[in-house]
């Protein structure tokens, strides 16, 4: 097992990102993203969230949970409180093998730190490798604590409190 | 540049090299009322597609011209059917296998070469992967090589994006 979330996605990615999707709860929606569960192990797990062009999320955090963000495809503007969010567009860009330039690309979201997204025209695909630390993993979609995306969003975090 | 001589061959390579996940920069995804994709990897002519659909969804019977295909299961709760048959019942499949994960996570599906379809998504959602072999086009998405009823406005204006790009 591993010390935290970082050793966890460092593992995860080194690994050869084992696609093994769980049973129990591997997809959920809001109004504007859906996310798939690739793995989970323990209090660690990684969910992949694809993301709809032009849409943002509303600063929020997600209690209790140690996350880290890992850049697949897309153009995705992300922001953390209290953090230097360089623009990305200066990286809206083909690496040499034909992938995003920003592939692989990873930063931290530390616990309670408000974080929020704005996606441009292409959407947005990232691995949100997770934590969590009081409770066995659901999905970031449901525990969220912030202005929700819109009703889709209510009706999923609606839907798990009823589990 | 490697290629394949058939989807199940890129299938078995892709599944081999141990699922490389490297979506390309261009075109990598697509959105419908129904569901997400994800392009993972592309190729020549051949790609796979990661897709993730709403629960408590179906499509109208439809194809994707010119295109081979072949689809592994994840997770969830769905089937597609094919040529006009029901939907299968996978009911007796609905069920943990090991790790944790579906007792379907890696079987194959459908193997769809361009013929009629449908897919149906039950209330937990699902998951799955498309492997495609693409004859005369460069690769894109099945989403918008779609003949048939659309699922909605985001698939309409997924397709008019990709024709008019």
């Amino acid at each position: 097992m591993w010390n935290n979330v970082q050793e966890f996605r460092d593992w995860y990615m080194s690994s050869g990102m084992p696609l093994r999707p769980p049973f129990k709860n591997p997809v959920f929606h809001t109004d504007n993203a859906m996310s798939l569960c690739m793995f989970r192990e323990g209090r660690f797990q990684v969910e992949l969230y694809l993301t709809e062009p032009y849409s943002t999320t509303p600063p929020h955090t997600h209690p209790g949970v140690e996350s880290a963000f890992v850049y697949l495809a897309g153009n995705i503007q992300f922001y953390l409180e209290g953090r230097d969010n360089p623009d990305v567009q200066q990286w809206q860009k083909s690496n040499e093998n034909g992938n995003h330039f920003l592939l692989g690309t990873t930063v931290d979201s530390p616990d309670m730190t408000p974080h929020w997204l704005n996606i441009g025209p292409e959407g947005g695909a990232f691995l949100s490798f997770e934590y969590w630390k009081n409770e066995d993993p659901v999905s970031v979609t449901v525990n969220w604590q912030g202005q929700t995306v819109g009703t889709e969003h209510d009706k999923t975090i609606e839907s798990v409190k009823h589990e | 540049m490697k290629e394949w001589n058939e989807v199940e061959a890129f299938k078995d390579w892709w599944i081999a090299a141990g699922c490389p996940i490297r979506p390309p920069f261009e075109y990598p995804i697509h959105i419908t009322d129904m569901a997400y994709a994800l392009t993972v990897y592309r190729k020549g002519q051949y790609q796979v597609e990661l897709y993730i659909c709403k629960p408590n969804t179906e499509t109208q019977v439809h194809a994707h011209p010119g295109i081979e295909s072949l689809s592994v299961y994840l997770t969830g709760n769905l089937s597609f059917a094919t040529n006009g048959a029901p939907f299968p019942d996978l009911s007796q499949y609905q069920k943990e296998g090991a790790n944790g994960t579906h007792l379907l996570l890696g079987k194959s599906l459908e193997s769809i070469n361009g013929t009629p379809h449908a897919l149906k998504v039950n209330q937990e959602g699902g998951s799955f992967l498309l492997f495609q072999r693409w004859a005369n086009k460069k690769p894109r998405s099945v989403a918008v090589e779609y003949d048939g009823v659309t699922l909605g406005h985001k698939h309409d204006k997924q397709i008019e994006v990709a024709n008019v790009e």
